[in-house]
């Protein structure tokens, strides 16, 4: 695999304004992006009032550049956190 | 009795006790000539000539009428005298006008301690209680009695501080069987000023080979379930949170629209907005990668000021604490500001480095200071509804009444200063519960 094919852990936050989101729903509109959803894992509202929710998964350049087009839909780094000890 | 310095105007016998370095010479004249009653001289402290601002250059324009050629230099003299109350200080001002430039206050100075990098421990958990003034708490009844503390961590050992919940970023895990880790010393920490909080065990960072860790995916989880509770069952809710990003490199750049550490846009700095906005007070620890003695975790362009507070770790409406030894020394590892989010970080301190829940030799860290400093957030909740006052309200009284280590009012090593219970429960006028 080239280095620009390499997968990372992403956050994906997806608008979807009214209704309750399910993850068949999210599976859907990512479909075709080359996004691999981790199952166990929302999708987790952020901000009900205005439908922001948030799935994650692990994704490839070429991936994030597909699903970052899809309208209401933005992807962000997932990074590592520790204790301040 | 009040100390006060004395300016005085030019006069021989003072020029005298300046160029001799002795009271003595000018002693006559100020008993005859300044001293009223009720003022007492200090005759330890010579006369001491203390130039004037005022020098008049000779080509500034003069006013009508009257020459400033032969204005010079104005020269006084400073003495340090004792006055018995405020009237001697305001009958020295009137009564002796003539010879009195003015009166000033004369406060204590001492040098700024050095920041602490040993490994010992400094004092232990009682005297932690007493630097807070955890008694001025007690006496008005607040021990944070029904007010919910989520320790937002590595989980909890129940059998050393009993929980009443929690979550986890799996299915399975019990609350409060973490053997006495991390997550075990904050919950210890939050009961220093807060000994009857209810606990929540949100088992946030879990173990994965000798090293403890999460993604920012999981807090969101943590978070959400914390919102979740505040709307199933309203009342008071204090999250404090011992953990941050250490490096950097494990973010997506600034400036790209996937960062984490400087963009207010990402999901979990979002939720943390949310959380505080649905009547949570929410600490944060500043972080371990001051300039001093930085953690060995932290990467090399994320140590010092303006680079070792990020995330939600510098979100402008959660409370970030820096770290100060029980002795008022500012701990080295102690992150600096300005952060990522917003630029006066952090907001306080407190005390950290100390032998407390007997986890570690040393409960330490910036992850000690902040559940230190949530507990007494959660002691004032028990006395001050969130209707009462708003997160962000009791944010501004606790920075507000902090003891500030360097008389600067507000810097980025430790913010306002030291997390002072006393002095909030003063400004709060909390008066003792009727039984």
């Amino acid at each position: 695999m080239s280095p620009n094919q390499e997968t990372s852990s992403v956050i994906i936050q997806v608008d979807r304004p009214g209704g309750k989101l399910a993850m068949e729903a999210v599976r859907k509109l990512l479909e075709g992006t080359g996004i691999e959803l981790d199952a166990t894992y929302g999708p987790i509202p952020v901000n009900l009032a205005i439908g922001r929710y948030v799935v994650r998964g692990k994704a490839t350049p070429a991936a994030r550049a597909k699903a970052e087009k899809i309208p209401g839909v933005r992807l962000f780094a997932d990074a590592r956190v520790q204790p301040m000890k | 009795m009040i100390r006060r310095i004395v300016l005085i105007r030019k006069h021989e016998p003072l020029e005298e006790g300046w160029t001799k370095r002795s009271f003595s010479a000018a002693g006559a004249f100020l008993d005859a000539a300044v001293k009223v009653s009720g003022v007492q001289f200090d005759e330890s402290y010579h006369p001491v000539r203390v130039p004037g601002r005022v020098t008049i250059a000779a080509d500034r324009p003069a006013a009508m009428g009257y020459t400033y050629t032969s204005a010079g230099p104005v020269t006084t003299y400073s003495v340090r005298s004792e006055f018995e109350d405020e009237e001697a200080v305001e009958r020295l001002r009137t009564d002796r006008r003539q010879e009195v430039v003015g009166v000033y206050a004369d406060p204590r100075i001492a040098p700024f301690p050095s920041p602490y990098c040993g490994s010992k421990a400094v004092g232990r958990d009682s005297d932690v209680a007493a630097k807070l003034g955890v008694a001025a708490l007690r006496k008005v009844g607040a021990t944070g009695r029904r007010v919910r503390v989520a320790v937002v961590d590595t989980g909890i050992d129940g059998s050393r501080v009993p929980v009443i919940g929690g979550w986890a970023p799996y299915p399975g895990y019990t609350h409060g069987t973490t053997p006495p880790d991390h997550g075990t010393m904050c919950a210890y920490d939050v009961r220093i000023a807060a000994s009857e909080a209810a606990i929540l065990d949100y088992a946030l960072l879990q173990s994965s080979g000798a090293t403890w860790g999460a993604f920012l995916s999981d807090g969101i989880g943590a978070f959400a379930d914390l919102m979740d509770r505040l709307q199933r069952e309203p009342g008071p809710l204090v999250v404090t949170n011992s953990w941050g990003m250490f490096d950097r490199a494990d973010d997506a750049p600034i400036g790209s629209p996937e960062n984490y550490s400087a963009n207010p846009d990402h999901p979990f700095n979002q939720i943390t907005g949310s959380l505080v906005a649905a009547g949570a007070d929410v600490f944060f620890a500043a972080g371990n990668c001051g300039a001093n003695c930085p953690d060995s975790r932290c990467g090399s362009g994320d140590i010092g000021r303006g680079r070792s507070i990020h995330g939600a770790n510098s979100h402008p409406s959660v409370i970030t604490v820096a770290a100060v030894t029980v002795t008022d020394r500012r701990l080295g590892y102690s992150s600096q500001g300005p952060g990522g989010l917003y630029d006066r970080k952090p907001d306080l301190a407190a005390c950290s480095h100390f032998k407390g829940s007997g986890v570690y030799p040393a409960d330490s860290g910036t992850s000690a200071a902040c559940p230190v400093a949530a507990g007494v957030a959660a002691a004032l909740r028990q006395r001050v509804s969130v209707k009462r006052l708003k997160p962000l309200q009791l944010k501004g009284v606790l920075q507000r009444t902090a003891r500030d280590l360097e008389a600067d009012g507000w810097d980025y090593d430790l913010g306002y200063g030291v997390i002072d219970a006393a002095a909030a429960v003063k400004a709060l006028h909390l008066k003792p519960k009727k039984s």
